[in-house]
């Protein structure tokens, strides 16, 4: 696709700190090219504030490959942007067109403080998968990979869930703010390998105690996750999440 | 030394429903329970329909039911009983998630662009609530008495009797319904319940745990020619009832 050459109106969400009342900017993002991504194309805007002696904008990103989970924009209303399964950093400008306002605003959900501008704080992530969200590994030898008989379709269900990178989009879509879809992906990861048995009740009696615990919403099936999730990790994982729990809460020792 | 606590039953259902899953599952079941008692009471009320039994009366089949129902007091008790556990609990809990899931959002976004979430879905407790209104009025209006008198019909409907000596209740619903305002109001409500039953019968499998590909979105069809069939069933009786000729009271 031939390059093109853009002008657009940028509507940022500004915020100071942690606790300061945020609210719009509005930049014009001049020339931007069509084979620009979104974040690189934020590169260009904070040059230019960094130039004119203003405060760039602050937005979290690190691998700009679409698997650390870390490039959490909400564009347009929608969180990562209008493309389906794809983040931010992988989001390209030729998507927009000429003359466009872009809206760009951080995450919000009361478990995911904005910690500055579009850049939140998105550790209640972290704590839930502290809480169970792993397998122990005791010491000894690595295990010979084929040892260990797993069925395709098992394990292919496993690896859907597994593509999880954290990333927050499933919150920041739903209605409620409710995170069952990443937990639910973590849970539905381990539940069909056999590696995940040992652990299986606590696993998800832990995480789910701690997601209450964290001030995050409840799935009311609207499905919005899944639409914006940049994995597509389907919403079968939550209708799994809740067996699971079911199953270990009302057998639990 | 064993970890193996003593079983408490109690204590183990208390925390299941205590958690963000457990309540979303109660909401669930107690909604599966209404449901059936939906469909029990829309099948008895088609009744006022069938015709008169040989040497019997218009209406005589739905009075006979009616009096049957009141006779049998194991049955009748037995489903108020549920039907009120489920209520309270449906929708204690209903608000009890509601109110968390605000708690959850506390800021709006300036732009939110939904993509699958559906109006039914939205007004939820909206629609929640217009049916739990329409209930009570509803228990006053055929069970309870009315207590002021309401476009023009009072609580002497519950005296009707008829040759029998049973209750009338056919002469009752020909009274309400003569009666546009009523017919109104039923509707209304009536689309309210389908809206909230659409959503319901949506999100019912998801909840309990029951998600498959192929089986779901047979079950969400069906779900959908369910409400279809309670939401026509319904209304089917105020509508013909409406089109008979006036009775007087
Ligand atoms: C009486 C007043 C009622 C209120 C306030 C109420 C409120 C609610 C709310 C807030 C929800 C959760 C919404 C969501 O998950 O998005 C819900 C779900 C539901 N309601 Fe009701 N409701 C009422 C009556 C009824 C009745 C009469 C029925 C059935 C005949 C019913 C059946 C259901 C079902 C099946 C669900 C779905 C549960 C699930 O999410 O899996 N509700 N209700
Ligand atoms: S920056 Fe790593 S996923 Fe976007």
């Amino acid at each position: 696709m031939a390059e093109r050459k853009m002008n657009l109106t940028l509507k940022v969400w500004r915020q100071k700190n942690k606790n300061a009342r945020g609210d719009f900017e509005t930049y014009a993002a001049k020339d931007i090219s069509s084979d620009m991504s979104f974040l690189e194309m934020l590169d260009v805007v904070n040059e230019g504030l960094i130039e004119g002696g203003k405060e760039p904008i602050a937005f979290d990103h690190d691998c700009r490959e679409g698997i650390c989970g870390m490039c959490s924009l909400v564009i347009n209303g929608q969180p990562h942007g209008p493309d389906d399964g794809t983040t931010t950093c992988q989001l390209h400008m030729r998507k927009f067109s000429d003359g466009d306002t872009i809206v760009i605003e951080p995450w919000r959900a009361k478990a995911f403080p904005v910690l500055k501008d579009l850049v939140t704080d998105r550790s209640a992530f972290d704590r839930i998968i502290q809480a169970g969200g792993y397998v122990s590994v005791n010491t000894g030898g690595a295990p010979d990979a084929n040892a260990v008989p797993i069925p395709k379709a098992e394990a292919d269900l496993a690896f859907d869930a597994a593509t999880c990178i954290g990333c927050g989009a499933c919150v920041a879509a739903c209605p409620n703010a409710a995170a069952m879809l990443f937990v639910g992906a973590k849970v539905s990861q381990f539940k069909h390998l056999p590696q995940g048995q040992p652990e299986r009740k606590s696993r998800v009696l832990n995480m789910i105690g701690r997601m209450d615990q964290e001030g995050f919403g409840n799935c009311t099936n609207h499905y919005e996750c899944e639409a914006s999730c940049p994995k597509e990790i389907p919403v079968r994982v939550i209708a799994e999440l809740n067996r699971e729990y079911t199953r270990a809460a009302l057998t639990k020792r | 030394m064993s970890t193996q606590t003593s079983f408490n039953p109690f204590r183990l259902v208390l925390d299941f429903f205590g958690s963000s899953i457990g309540a979303k599952i109660l909401v669930a079941l107690t909604g599966v329970i209404m449901w059936g008692f939906v469909i029990g009471h829309m099948a008895g009320n088609l009744q006022v329909f069938l015709p008169a039994p040989p040497d019997g009366y218009w209406g005589q089949q739905i009075n006979d039911y009616g009096h049957f129902l009141k006779s049998t007091p194991a049955l009748l008790w037995g489903t108020r009983i549920t039907l009120i556990g489920a209520v309270f609990l449906h929708i204690g809990f209903a608000f009890r998630l509601t109110m968390k899931n605000k708690a959850a959002r506390p800021s709006r976004y300036a732009m939110k662009r939904s993509q699958k979430s559906t109006v039914f879905g939205k007004i939820m407790p909206v629609s929640g609530i217009v049916v739990g209104l329409f209930i009570l009025f509803h228990l006053f209006h055929f069970t309870i008495g009315l207590p002021v008198e309401v476009m023009g019909v009072s609580n002497d409907i519950l005296q009707y009797q008829d040759q029998a000596g049973h209750h009338d209740v056919y002469k009752m619903l020909r009274v309400s319904f003569g009666q546009v305002g009523f017919v109104a109001l039923y509707t209304i409500c009536n689309l309210l319940l389908l809206m909230h039953l659409v959503h319901g019968t949506q999100s019912v499998w998801q909840t309990l745990g029951l998600n498959h590909k192929s089986w779901t979105p047979i079950a969400r069809t069906l779900g959908w020619l369910l409400v279809a069939a309670i939401a026509a069933g319904n209304l089917s009786i105020p509508f013909v009832v409406m089109s008979y000729p006036p009775i007087a009271p």
